[in-house]
């Protein structure tokens, strides 16, 4: 044999190859492993930071450990990693009732509890809340159509619990925060981001509510809306608070007017209903005083925008809750059919704990006394036992909603 | 970080492209190294499957080739004293394999057949030519297995995967000089090893027809 066919023999060899799609699974699991690896840092809790996808964290983790025996680590890390990326894309876009929804919020449970600077944590938890929100709002858009009748979809209800909840949690988060830390900047730069989320959340509540027309769901979904309001003035009443120099001061009164002016577009938008809605002569009046009253104290409440922000926000609150009880009154005039809704609490800023002033509700119908924070279901059973065989827009007699304070 | 990627035809043998990598160890990106995965897969592949027994145990050792270059280049202090990229994986490949067969050793498993080498390419090759592709590799395999094992990795580095004289230097460790001595000795001992192998299958073929003629008589 020639060297040449010696030469010839092992060049055939040329044609071992590894099969195709191992070679390809293969080298996204490579690639995904070197993202991972990519950071410089050597100590183990600045990698464990800086990863911010759950299979990131847990292969950095298991990475970090130089094991001698390579081979089972890979593999677990390879099995968490190759799963956790496939697994987290189809979770993502789950919805509560589907089966990934737990191994979504699994996951994100799990990222929670391996952030631990506060920034991010805030952070974190008021992108969870917005996750929430989306989630409600998906759930909304889909129940339009089923739900015409008027009948409460309670996956709705659920999504609007978690949602709020989280955001509590999100509020708790950053007051902790604020509390712990001496740094101003910080604090202001939570507020920040409060504030803006909780902006965004109430554009998206109002799209959601824009395009829902059962009022059901309007109902609990309203309730969602009126929380996001009280935390976006929390927002900025924590802003107020931390404000050092004289910009920042700006930017919140800047803020500040146009919650007024928000909130005063509002009163006008709901006295205008309330002309159309409400025949009824004695509810007219007493619903046109409440705005009465609203705008006034909105007037105040312009005034201290320069010199004491966070009172004026107060204010805001308080306006807030009057307008509240004008729109029930609007709902309870224009409820047709006899069925109970779900009456949802009044939800109130947690800072400020200002009472209802008496002059407002000068009726003959029970009314809670402040301080009580039982909702009622006053309005339907007032519906129901009022109404006649031909419905009527107004039963004779309306109890003024109570207004629990939380 | 400084990447040239030079392509150039090596005309003479097959179409197999040459290709010359420098690039510094450090600051290589995810990006980077699923491109240096590409070039390197199926030739550190292969260097393992001849080996390992299964396809299996070639794929797991190849992968964990990568990961542990990516370790060591990511995050060691020396990794900018690897001067070979190339001779580097395998470097790694070659000390998995080792690692492999000494934990094997404790727990002795009985060696399989080998396996089909050729995944089946080729829709027009017809059955019997693929047999014959397979009896010649596995003809090769089979004197590779019989010949030193050190000397067989230095038939594939130089002869199949076209690695240059310095990289396998790199690899084994050993001057370039040295390297060249391995080289003559390997490819004598792989011919010599191919000869017997023919001289075998003749002998059978032989056999076989005298049977034949006996037993018809």
């Amino acid at each position: 044999m020639t060297s040449r066919e010696v030469l010839c023999k092992i060049k055939e060899l040329e044609k071992i190859e590894p099969n195709d799609a191992w070679v390809k699974s293969t080298r996204s699991f490579v690639v995904e492993y070197a993202k991972i690896g990519e950071t410089k840092e050597k100590q183990v809790f600045k990698s464990y930071l800086s990863q911010e996808t759950i299979s990131g964290k847990l292969a950095s983790f298991v990475s970090s450990f130089r094991i001698r025996t390579l081979a089972p680590a890979v593999s677990f890390a390879a099995i968490i990693m190759l799963m956790g990326n496939f697994v987290m894309v189809k979770a993502e876009n789950s919805l509560p009732g589907e089966k990934l929804y737990t191994v979504k919020i699994l996951s994100e449970k799990i990222q929670l509890a391996m952030t631990f600077s506060d920034d991010r944590r805030v952070a974190m938890k008021f992108d969870l809340a917005e996750k929430r929100l989306n989630e409600l709002t998906s759930i909304t858009e889909t129940s339009t159509g089923a739900n015409q009748g008027g009948a409460a979809n309670p996956a709705v209800g659920t999504a609007a619990e978690s949602f709020k909840e989280q955001l509590n949690s999100a509020l708790a988060e950053m007051d902790s925060a604020a509390k712990t830390n001496t740094d101003s900047k910080k604090t202001m730069a939570l507020a920040k981001i409060a504030d803006t989320k909780t902006s965004d959340y109430a554009k998206k509540m109002e799209n959601a509510l824009g395009k829902n027309a059962s009022s059901a769901t309007k109902g609990q979904i309203s309730d969602v809306a009126s929380k996001i309001e009280a935390a976006n003035i929390s927002a900025l009443t924590a802003l107020a608070k931390a404000g050092q120099d004289s910009q920042d001061s700006k930017d919140v009164a800047v803020k500040v007017e146009e919650k007024i002016k928000t909130t005063e577009e509002k009163a006008d938008l709901i006295q205008e209903k309330v002309l159309t809605v409400l025949v009824n002569k004695e509810e007219n009046e007493l619903a046109i005083k409440l705005l009465d009253q609203a705008r006034g104290i909105l007037a105040e409440a312009k005034k201290l925008i320069a010199t004491d922000p966070a009172k004026a926000l107060e204010k805001i609150t308080v306006s807030n809750e009057m307008t509240k009880v004008a729109e029930k009154m609007i709902e309870a005039g224009s409820a047709v059919v006899a069925t109970p809704s779900p009456t949802p609490d009044i939800a109130a800023s947690p800072t400020p704990t200002v009472s209802v002033s008496p002059e407002v509700s000068p009726d003959p119908s029970p009314k809670a006394t402040d301080g009580a924070a039982t909702p009622k279901p006053t309005l339907s059973p007032a519906v129901s036992s009022n109404s006649t065989p031909a419905p009527s827009a107004s039963p004779k007699t309306t109890p003024v909603p109570t207004a629990p304070i939380l | 970080m400084s990447i040239s990627l030079n392509t150039d035809k090596n005309t003479e043998n097959t179409e197999k492209k040459e290709i010359e990598i420098r690039v510094t160890a450090m600051n290589i990106t995810s990006e980077v190294y699923g491109r240096l995965y590409d070039l390197h897969v199926k030739p550190i592949y292969r260097f393992v499957y001849f080996k390992v027994n299964s396809r299996e145990e070639a794929e797991d050792l190849t992968s964990e080739t990568f990961l542990k270059a990516w370790d060591y280049i990511s995050k060691s202090n020396k990794a900018n004293q690897i001067r070979n990229l190339r001779a580097f994986f395998y470097q790694v490949a070659s000390n998995l394999v080792v690692d492999f067969y000494r934990k094997k050793s404790l727990f002795p498993v009985p060696m399989g057949s080998l396996e089909t080498d050729i995944e089946p390419l080729d829709d027009k090759e017809t059955c019997i030519e693929k047999m014959e592709k397979e009896v010649e590799i596995s003809e090769v395999r089979k004197a590779l297995k019989n010949i030193p094992e050190n000397y067989g990795d230095i038939v594939i580095w130089y002869y199949l995967e076209d690695l240059k004289i310095s990289e396998i230097a790199q690899i084994i460790e050993k001057t370039e000089g040295a390297v060249r001595v391995l080289i003559h000795r390997a490819l004598k001992s792989l011919k010599r090893e191919l000869e017997k192998i023919d001289k075998e299958k003749k002998l059978l073929i032989h056999n076989r027809e005298n049977s034949e003629i006996n037993a018809s008589v």
